[in-house]
């Protein structure tokens, strides 16, 4: 397998991360114990071409390299926040891969690729600022394309993720495309059907790479075992899932095939999560906002009462009470314990819904009467996140 | 860029001193065999080698590499070329997932 695709530096302050990975040498890592011989294509700058080569010196996989003129680092506050990136204006030499099987190209900062292959799986890591795809170099006997939620719509022109998949897959020839859907799993369209495949809730969630291992995942099961694309992309759910939850690369052949390790795999479905948390400074509306700003593009709906409802005397009790009662979960932000956040999860924890709390220290004993009536309660916000979502759509295994 | 202001990065710390390198992490290239010799609490040890002609950063029991490590790798480097020791002690172990604690130990 060929993995084309960026090498950069990655740090977050909650949780803590300092590695050199991006998602092209994560997606190599990843394929290195599944695959007989990987090949990684990307390019280093000298201040990082020592530490590159160490960290990916202990895979099963050749790298060949361009010299890129500077380094290129994203700085992430969490796994939610939109990184800050450094070095957007490096540039490399084009990477060439030509003659090969199968190749899974990410979109790179610094250049571009001209390849040639029979299966090609491309993911264009671009976020913002998506007009269109420049697919002139690639030339391939089969196409995938696999792109976020956002990416999908502004590509396939249309705010209906289904429809722009379908414009997608006709406006580039492409044989399937993926839309990765977070929480929620993954939209498979081909030309003859569209279907979703669901996420496997794990305990713990980091984030940052659960697009690539997807990618990777994906990427093995459909251009070298020639799964169909919707099994394909269940192993790709099962990929993202192992490395979010545990962090260990390379992914396990067990985990893919046998789905080892993983809870059940949930059906994808609707759900909205009701976001309790205090709002009554600066410090509080910013992690709300945050919060409230990433749940639709991890597949689910949130009723925020401070977006919805807003400050306001006695009369908010009622209007959020009611937003609640309409949701599937809760998830509520428990540092410095407002008494309405409590108030909020204990009301639902009576109406039989499922509550995840954030709570940064999280053995302290005042949360017993939450823990002890079934609340999930994390000290990572992502976990917690992902857990209030995963909850409203089904999810049993703690 | 991002939408909610510029964030200015972590703080800079690969200029911190050795003995306070401290993190955790989850084990890359987890060597099978070795696994089912580890139990948790165990004390294994840090150091640059090669293998298969690169440079790694490894977790050895005893003369076996059981991982490597892709966390935190040029400060580390940088600490155990200046003469520094640092051990892995494991925290858990799920399947193939050896996580551990490094830090600085001589």
């Amino acid at each position: 397998m060929n993995v084309v695709g960026g090498t950069y530096i990655e740090r977050c302050r909650y949780p803590s991360v300092d590695r050199i990975m991006g998602s092209g040498a994560r997606a190599a890592c990843a394929l290195s114990g599944l695959s007989n011989s990987v090949r990684f294509y990307s390019a280093i700058d000298p201040d990082t071409r020592e530490s590159a080569g160490v960290t990916l010196g202990g895979f099963t996989l050749s790298s060949n390299w361009v010299e890129r003129n500077e380094r290129i680092q994203f700085d992430y506050f969490t796994p939610l926040s939109s990184p800050s990136i450094t070095g957007r204006m490096a540039h490399s030499d084009e990477l060439h891969v030509k003659g090969e099987e199968t190749v899974l190209s990410f979109g790179m900062i610094e250049t571009s690729s001209i390849i040639k292959a029979n299966h090609l799986i491309f993911d264009p890591q671009q976020p913002r600022d998506l007009v269109g795809l420049d697919l002139s170099k690639v030339k391939s006997n089969k196409l995938a394309l696999v792109a976020n939620k956002t990416e999908t719509i502004a590509l396939g022109e249309d705010l209906v993720v289904n429809r722009a998949a379908q414009n997608l897959l006709k406006k580039y020839n492409a044989d399937v495309v993926i839309t990765k859907q977070g929480a929620r799993g993954a939209l498979v369209t081909t030309s003859s059907y569209q279907k979703e495949v669901g996420a496997f809730p794990t305990k713990y969630v980091m984030p940052i790479g659960s697009g690539d291992t997807f990618a990777a995942g994906f990427a093995w099961a459909w251009g070298e075992k020639h799964y169909d694309p919707v099994e394909s992309a269940n192993v790709g759910s099962a990929a993202a899932a192992s490395y979010v939850s545990t962090g260990l690369l390379p992914i396990e052949e067990n985990v893919l095939i046998k789905k080892e390790g993983l809870a059940q795999q949930l059906e994808p479905k609707d759900t909205k999560v009701y976001l309790a948390g205090p709002f009554f400074c600066l410090s509080e509306q910013w992690l709300i906002d945050l919060i409230f700003g990433v749940f639709h593009g991890l597949g689910a709906s949130v009723f925020s009462p401070y977006h919805e409802v807003g400050m306001g005397g006695d009369e908010v009790a009622v209007k959020d009470l009611d937003g609640l009662a309409k949701c599937d979960s809760v998830l509520a932000i428990l540092d410095n314990y407002d008494p309405g956040t409590i108030f909020e999860a204990g009301w639902a924890v009576k109406m039989g819904k499922p509550v995840v709390g954030f709570v940064s220290d999280i053995s302290n004993g005042a949360l017993k009467m939450l823990r002890g009536s079934g609340v999930e309660l994390y000290d990572d916000l992502s976990t917690a996140v992902y857990r209030s979502a995963w909850l409203g759509m089904g999810a049993k295994d703690r | 860029m991002s939408g909610g202001g510029s964030y200015s990065g972590t703080p800079v710390d690969s200029k911190k001193p050795c003995d306070k390198l401290r993190f955790e992490t989850t084990l890359a290239s987890p060597n099978p065999g070795a696994i089912k010799e580890l139990k948790v609490g165990d004390t294994l040890s840090v150091s640059i080698e090669t293998s298969n002609g690169k440079k790694i950063l490894a977790v050895l029991k005893g003369k076996t590499i059981v991982g490597t490590i892709t966390e935190k790798v040029a400060e580390l480097i940088r600490c155990i070329q200046e003469g520094n020791t640092f051990e892995a002690k494991i925290l858990s172990i799920s399947g193939g997932a050896i996580k551990v604690e490094i830090s600085f130990s001589a």
